[in-house]
């Protein structure tokens, strides 16, 4: 408004004094409006912003997710670009033609489930501050969200309380009981053969053992402790993640589906995403 | 790393520097002092991070100057006091705090003091403060814009190099379409306040009195009078008629504007054509070429006695057109009418009575003249411009005692004593020389090349020019050296920019406009007139260019071979064994998805020459080439 006011103010003592000089200051003030808008228009052409699919992310937990601008420009940098997200925006400084670059933003999802994301933005004030210019980038794919975690007690897991199955789990190990006899196939330590069986057959052959770990459980979403759903849900979460993290496999007892207890994040990701969609 | 910050400052300060550079000269000393004293502080603030004015003390500091500066403006004292205040208020905010706003609050005062200089000075340095202040601040608004999201943030020397390049578009695109806007803008034939601006300096031009001994003597004011565009003339040829002065009261010469009507005898040869730069002047008389014959390009009254007026008040400058042909005559049309011009005072001095006397009885004019020309000649009259005395008889007291003037004695006391022969006789005043501008091409003349000369009816009623100052023993040395003068190859070169500005920027008005919109509509016409055939060249020409940049741009556009051979191969992946390709997995993931040996065979060979940045050789492309055959033909094998 400073701009404008001051462009038309000399403007109209240019015109009423008919001093060229004046004129001459007042077109270069047009001219760079001009200038100053079509770069501005040009720094927001040809770039793309999304959002990177977060690994997990929970509802009503505050989180950080990753945007990634891009610059398809041939030769144009782009300036001061900012993706906006309701709960606020990263700035790209500069972003080098047919560059990219990525910033974390704040986000808190509201519910479990696939959520869509909100409008995403990209504005920049460039070249001048005088107007911030802003496009609305197209719809982001939605965001699987897991459900909120609710502390509780791992007790709630064990098989003697509700909510908790014992599962016998039969995981190929080196220091459990013996699983099986099998055929030696070369990459077996020698501390497993098994040498009085060897000996009555041609081949060598080994003793498979069990893994020792924890007992493995298997979680029933229904017969967690909880007043609704969302709640028997959270605490669900809270416990995969728990006793995940303690190595403790953890199955699912769903309505439909049974998941096998197992290790691994893989695995544990599977559960969340069950939970989520439930 | 530099920060914005830092740079931002450093441009803060040269654009103060630019704005106010152009009017320090014409501020108040105690606004100069304040100012150079607060950018000095400012700088130095700036370094220590302390800063001299509070907000609370600046804001109350700037009311007080604004108040201060209000109280000094009246009718006849309007801009000076504007002008103070506007660096005063720069001054405060240098040794402020500078925040975004006041960084953008000392952009606008800086505009607003170059603005304010243009009513102080129309001189052409005017433009290069122009150039550089909006290069300034173009960079300074685009980095505020960067301290603005972001007030400490630092760009790596990368960055710096990028955005630089990016912030040049800025101020180059602004004065590029700047020269386009000047020419647009609408302008007013008469602007309502003129009064504001720059005071034109009006050149005191040529008398329309002649007084000899009046003064001690000429001023030597170089001020600019004229510019004429011609060819080089020769140097006897540069007489600039401008007013004829035809009546002697007492001793002055003065002009009567109902002089008898003089014919121009027909000129032989080519007439001299001029374009004429007359700056602004008190009265209303056109210099021109003698004799001219004809002029165009203002509204002009020509007299009787081949003087030519403007219609309009020369109040600035002006341009106009002229023929002249420097061998050409006047002739008094009715001869009986030659009486007018024989007009003498009534109290003659005896000497200078009995010197007309013996000339009185010569037959003939032209005896006559000759004889007062040996008279002149005998005398030992030299040429002074200073050191005049002032006398009530500067006749006598030149021509027998000081035997020392200038050329309004010479000519005066030339044309008094022919009248007193009975030959009639008139002053000319106008301009004697010019200094040729071969950059340029035109002629320079100075209020110092003022004249008056002299012209003497013949004895076949035709008007002669007679110089009589070149009389003078001296002449060769003084006049002499009006003539046809060549600039030094500087002064060429600094009247040559300020000739362009003149006449390009600071006179182009409503009336040019129209002048480049009829030119424009020409020139559209002559090119609708121009027949087909004659297009026919340089459209092919421009087609020919627009295909091979096309071409250009295609193979630019064009994936390398590495890129060609990968693509093929996602793509037959995805058509055989229907699999998409995700960056993120990579060839070696999208491989065992295929769980084909092929697909195996090729990620392990791409991966280790291309992901390597080993170049594709002849023998890896015909190997790779291969397997996407085998995987073509898998289809068939398939298929069939």
């Amino acid at each position: 408004m400073v701009y404008i006011g001051m462009t038309l103010m000399l403007g109209f003592s240019a015109v009423n004094t008919g001093n060229n000089l004046l004129y001459l200051l007042v077109s270069a003030l047009l001219g760079f409006m001009a200038i100053s808008g079509l770069l501005g228009q040009q720094n927001l052409q040809g770039v793309t912003a999304e959002i990177v699919q977060p690994d997990e992310i929970y509802a009503e937990a505050p989180t950080l997710i990753v945007a990634r601008i891009r610059n398809c420009r041939r030769w144009l940098p782009g300036f001061l670009l900012r993706v906006e997200l309701p709960e606020g925006g990263a700035l790209f400084p500069v972003v080098e033609s047919r560059g990219e670059l990525s910033r974390s933003l704040p986000l808190t999802p509201a519910r479990r489930g696939w959520q869509a994301l909100p409008p995403l933005w990209v504005s920049s004030r460039f070249p001048i501050s005088f107007f911030v210019r802003s496009r609305r980038l197209p719809d982001q794919p939605e965001l699987l969200v897991f459900p909120a975690q609710l502390r509780c007690s791992p007790a709630l897991a064990s098989g003697e309380q509700q909510g908790g199955h014992s599962f016998s789990l039969t995981r190929p190990g080196t220091s459990g009981e013996l699983q099986s006899i099998g055929d030696y196939q070369g990459v077996e330590s020698l501390k497993d053969i098994h040498w009085k069986l060897s000996a009555r057959h041609d081949i060598l052959k080994v003793k498979r053992l069990g893994s020792e770990g924890q007992r493995p459980v298997l979680l029933d979403p229904a017969s967690i402790p909880g007043k609704d759903l969302e709640e028997r849900l959270g605490r669900c979460c809270y416990l995969v993640n728990h006793l995940l993290g303690n190595h403790q496999p953890v199955g699912l007892q769903l309505p439909d589906k049974v998941i096998a207890p197992d290790l691994g994040t893989s695995h544990r990701l599977r559960l969340l995403r069950e939970l989520a969609l439930l | 790393m530099i920060s914005i910050d830092k740079v931002l400052k450093i441009l803060v300060y040269l654009a103060t520097l630019t704005g106010v550079a152009p009017l320090y000269l014409y501020l108040d000393r105690s606004s100069q002092i304040i100012f150079a004293v607060a950018l000095f502080a400012g700088i130095i603030s700036d370094r220590r991070r302390t800063y001299l004015l509070p907000p609370m003390p600046a804001t109350l500091l700037s009311f007080l100057f604004f108040f201060l500066s209000i109280v000094q403006i009246s009718r006849s004292n309007l801009v000076q006091p504007v002008v103070n205040l506007l660096v005063l208020l720069l001054a405060v905010r240098l040794v402020s705090e500078k925040q975004g706003r006041h960084i953008l609050q000392i952009f606008v005062l800086a505009t607003f003091a170059l603005a304010s200089s243009t009513l102080l000075t129309l001189s052409p340095m005017f433009f290069f403060f122009l150039i550089v202040l909006v290069l300034l601040i173009s960079c300074g608004l685009i980095l505020l814009s960067f301290y603005g999201a972001e007030p400490g943030l630092i760009l790596a020397p990368r960055q710096w190099r990028l955005l630089f390049k990016v912030s040049l578009l800025l101020p180059l695109g602004s004065l590029l379409l700047m020269l386009f806007f000047f020419l647009i803008l609408p302008r007013t034939e008469h602007p309502l306040w003129n009064f504001l601006n720059a005071p034109v300096r009006a050149s005191v031009g040529f008398s329309d009195q002649v007084r000899p001994g009046s003064v001690a003597g000429l001023s030597e004011d170089n001020q600019l009078a004229l510019r004429v565009e011609t060819d080089r003339l020769a140097g006897d040829d540069l007489y600039w008629r401008g007013i004829v002065l035809n009546r002697l009261d007492g001793q002055v010469w003065k002009r009567e504007n109902t002089p008898p009507l003089d014919r121009i005898a027909a000129p032989s040869g080519q007439p001299v054509i001029q374009t004429v730069y007359l700056e602004a002047k008190d009265d209303r008389f056109l210099p021109l070429l003698d004799l001219p014959l004809r002029v165009s390009g203002i509204p002009v009254s020509p007299s009787g006695d081949t003087v030519y007026q403007s219609r309009r008040p020369l109040l600035k400058q002006v341009r106009y057109q002229v023929q002249s042909f420097p061998g050409a005559f006047p002739v008094l049309q009715r001869r009986d009418r030659q009486n007018f011009y024989l007009q003498v005072p009534e109290n003659i001095a005896p000497r200078v009575a009995a010197v007309a006397d013996s000339i009185r009885e010569l037959p003939s004019n032209q005896e006559k003249i000759s004889a007062l020309e040996t008279f002149f000649l005998n005398q030992q009259l030299s040429y002074a411009a200073t050191g005049l005395r002032p006398t009530q008889n500067p006749v006598e007291t030149f021509l027998f005692e000081s035997k020392q003037g200038y050329c309004e004695y010479f000519a005066s006391s030339f044309a008094l004593l022919l009248r007193l022969a009975g030959v009639p006789a008139r002053l000319v005043g106008g301009y004697l020389g010019g200094e040729y501008n071969q950059l340029g091409g035109y002629y320079l003349i100075s209020e110092n090349m003022a004249h008056v000369w002299v012209e003497v009816l013949d004895d076949s009623a035709r008007w002669r020019r007679i110089d009589p100052s070149r009389f003078a023993v001296n002449a060769a040395a003084t006049l002499g050296q009006r003539g046809n003068n060549k600039s030094s190859s500087l002064r060429a070169l600094v009247d040559t920019v300020d000739y362009y500005w003149t006449r390009i920027v600071i006179s182009y008005d409503l009336s040019s406009q129209f002048q480049l919109l009829r030119q424009a509509g020409e020139r559209v016409r002559a090119v609708r007139m121009v027949g087909f055939g004659d297009l026919v060249i340089p459209v092919l020409g421009i087609a020919g260019f627009a295909l091979l940049g096309m071409l250009f741009y295609q193979f630019k556009q064009r994936p390398r071979r590495e890129q060609r051979l990968l693509n093929r191969y996602l793509r037959l992946v995805r058509t055989r064994f229907n699999v998409n390709y995700d960056e993120r997995d990579g060839l070696f993931a999208l491989a065992e998805k295929t769980g084909h040996p092929l697909c195996n065979d090729f990620a392990a060979y791409f991966g280790r020459t291309v992901y390597r940045d080993r170049v594709l050789g002849r023998e890896d492309y015909r190997y790779l080439n291969n397997l996407l055959r085998q995987l073509k033909e898998l289809k068939r094998t398939s298929s069939g």
